[in-house]
């Protein structure tokens, strides 16, 4: 497919260039003819001016050349000039007698070419009437004049002309750049503006295009609107099923729970915890569906994004987590190395922050339960604040590392959990503009950092 | 210890009072917004467990009406809408905790138990976790069973843990607890007293020093 700007390129160039050209040959034949019609004139205007020196005394023809040098009759004195003056029965009375005379059967004055003495002649040939004494004869004059004069004058004249179709020529193309340069402006300005959008970013184009784009970009709009209401359905279905799946998850954990406590048979006891534990892991799985289920704007609504100190919502979440972690055996520890405001929803992140702890806590272990010590880190990253969760538990193999992001991917079949965890992390990281780092070297447990962008001053990441 | 369990799904209504009957609560359920504010405006519980999406009136409406009394009984709200906005908009209306389904009931319990106890944290009743016991109005601690003396200051820090234990308690919130006009505590004061609390405590309880972030009081043996 040929880009817009070489199609127009061409458009303009092709027709330009074929004008040029029609231009060139129609001012050469133009030109051509009325520079000889005028070189014709001069030619003729010499002839006479040749005729009137000739008088007769005493019957004799006499050439008065006193006063008249013969260099005067060229047209521009540049060529040379040769002529002949023959009388009525053919005597020669002066100039050249090698010069050809003109194809006869003409009226004079006639006008041909010729050739004499290897040059490129054009010649005219008069002839009128004398009074010899007392009978009247015709007097034949031929001046003719070497044909450079003329044709250097139309090489001058097409030169010059050449050159300003060029240098026309050159202007046009680099006017006719500026000009796509700035009508491909909007389109530039549109596919700039989509491609720094996030692949979950739906919204209408909103920018001012010019006419002719209107209907592409409401083409687009047309299909960001399907395309988001189709997503819209996927997701109201996704919150329906899990909302409808929450209460009777519940049900069956309670039940589960009461009847356990009650029961006296250890091994229908054992069934029953076991019963809990699998509600409770399905229980967990329906809620980050439910999570996952919302759009960019749901899970971090940009109305509600404010600087916030990352160290206190670290301490925050680690406060919430804090029981949990000791009743399993573990320990949590808080490393506040830098001070530092990031631009966030403060209920999300600190969401994003039990989430990287639950999951430490509940993975660390691989297939045992981990006993060991969780730690959060606060600190600053390429001049920007950053954090990160720790475990010195098993760690992953570094073939897993790159797909823990992934929907419903487990490192670890054998431990409970969902699988989206870590992607909903993931996304809601992306939507603060963060960005999630996973190290696991070996022996030496496992770590997630998010890295946030620095702050412009008070600007929104967009 | 009175509570009231709004839920209309009888079997978690029934489970989460056999829990708290069990817990030594004395138990009144009801499935119906509107039975529920009638109940909350005629008698007075220690405790509101609190649906939000319940028949007639919803869950959020009770609330805002009980607060709108001046009526400042704990409520814990318990969901099926595990939405961040709707747990913001339930603690903003005036509830004092959330619990999302679906829960654990022995986590309802202890939830219920820490809002009771932060609610009479002045009452007549004993503080106590694992083998502690602390008497109100008394300048010693029950070591299981065994009285131990402490220092005024001593005995403020262990009340405050004890009516926040299961909880991470910093040492800022202690310093700002315990500091008066006259006489402020200082960071290193605290260290000070949690070492010697931890020595008269012995293994009646765990008292663990969260690094970084403050303390924790509990009752100890966790989870296998």
């Amino acid at each position: 497919m040929i880009s817009i700007r070489a199609r127009l390129l061409l458009w303009i160039g092709l027709p330009f260039t074929l004008v040029s050209i029609l231009t060139m040959i129609t001012s050469q034949v133009v030109l051509s003819r009325q520079i000889n019609e005028t070189f014709d004139a001069m030619l003729l205007n010499a002839a006479e001016r040749l005729e009137r020196r000739i008088h007769s005394v005493d019957g004799e023809l006499r050439i008065n050349m006193h006063y008249f040098s013969i260099s005067t009759l060229g047209s521009r004195g540049e060529g040379k000039i040769f002529y002949r003056i023959r009388d009525g029965a053919g005597n020669m009375l002066a100039g050249f007698e090698g010069l050809e005379g003109p194809p006869s059967g003409a009226d004079t004055p006639v006008f041909y070419d010729t050739r004499y003495a290897g040059n490129e002649l054009r010649a005219v040939a008069t002839s009128f009437p004398v009074v010899r004494s007392t009978r009247s004869s015709q007097i034949e004059v031929i001046v003719a004049e070497s044909t450079e004069a003329r044709a250097s004058l139309i090489q001058d004249f097409l030169l010059t002309l050449s050159a300003l179709m060029v240098i026309g020529g050159l202007l046009a193309v680099t006017i006719a750049l500026l000009a796509i340069q700035q009508g491909l402006a909007p389109l530039r300005a549109i596919s700039r503006s989509l491609r720094r959008r996030s692949p979950n970013d739906l919204d209408p184009i909103e920018a001012r295009v010019p006419r002719e784009v209107t209907t592409l970009v409401a083409s687009i709009n047309g299909l960001m609107a399907r395309m988001r209401q189709s997503i819209r359905n996927t997701q109201q279905f996704n919150a329906d099923v899990s909302h409808q799946l929450r209460t009777p998850v519940s049900e069956i954990r309670a039940l589960a729970e009461v009847t356990a406590r009650q029961c006296e048979d250890e091994g229908v006891r054992r069934t029953l915890e076991e019963i809990g534990r699998i509600a409770e892991d399905a229980g967990y799985t329906v809620q980050q569906l439910l999570t996952l289920a919302k759009t960019r704007h749901e899970l971090v609504d940009t109305q509600v994004m404010e600087p916030v100190v990352l160290a206190d919502v670290c301490r925050e979440a680690c406060a919430e987590a804090t029981a949990r972690i000791y009743q399993r055996g573990q320990e949590l520890e808080f490393i506040e190395e830098a001070t530092g405001d990031v631009f966030a929803d403060p209920v999300r992140l600190r969401w994003l922050v039990q989430n990287l702890i639950e999951n430490a806590s509940q993975h660390a272990g691989g297939d045992v339960p981990y006993r060991g010590t969780v730690r959060v880190r606060v600190f600053q990253q390429d001049g920007a604040p950053a954090l990160s969760v720790a475990d010195d538990g098993v760690g992953v193999a570094p073939g897993h590392l790159s797909r823990l992001t992934e929907r419903f991917y487990r490192a670890s079949p054998s431990t409970p959990g969902s699988g989206l965890g870590l992607a909903i992390v993931d996304e809601v990281a992306r939507a603060h503009g963060a960005r999630l780092h996973f190290a696991s070297p070996p022996g030496e447990g496992m770590t997630v950092s998010v890295a946030f962008p620095p702050r412009r001053g008070a600007d929104a990441p967009t | 210890m009175k509570a009231l369990v709004v839920e209309d799904n009888t079997n978690l209504a029934t489970s989460i009072a056999a829990f708290l009957t069990e817990a030594g609560f004395e138990v009144e359920t009801c499935g119906d917004g509107q039975a529920a504010e009638q109940w909350l405006r005629h008698l007075s519980f220690d405790l509101v467990l609190l649906d939000l999406g319940l028949p007639n009136l919803d869950g959020i409406h009770v609330l805002r009406r009980l607060r709108a009394r001046q009526d400042r009984t704990p409520v814990l709200i318990i969901s099926a809408r595990d939405d961040l906005d709707h747990r913001v908009l339930g603690l903003e209306e005036g509830a004092d905790d959330y619990l999302g389904k679906p829960f654990s009931l022995v986590e309802v319990v202890a939830r219920s138990k820490a809002l009771v106890r932060r609610a009479k944290q002045f009452g007549e009743k004993n503080l106590q976790c694992g083998g502690l016991e602390l008497p109100p109005n008394s300048p010693a601690v029950l070591v299981n069973g065994e009285a131990v003396a402490l220092h005024r200051r001593e005995r403020e820090v262990l009340e405050y843990l004890l009516i926040n234990q299961g909880r991470l308690v910093s040492k800022a919130q202690i310093i700002d607890r315990l500091s008066d006009i006259d006489d402020s505590l200082t960071s290193s004061a605290v260290e000070t007293y949690i070492s010697r609390l931890r020595k008269k405590i012995g293994g009646a309880a765990q008292l663990r020093t969260v690094r970084g972030l403050g303390y924790l009081l509990d009752a100890g043996d966790p989870r296998p």
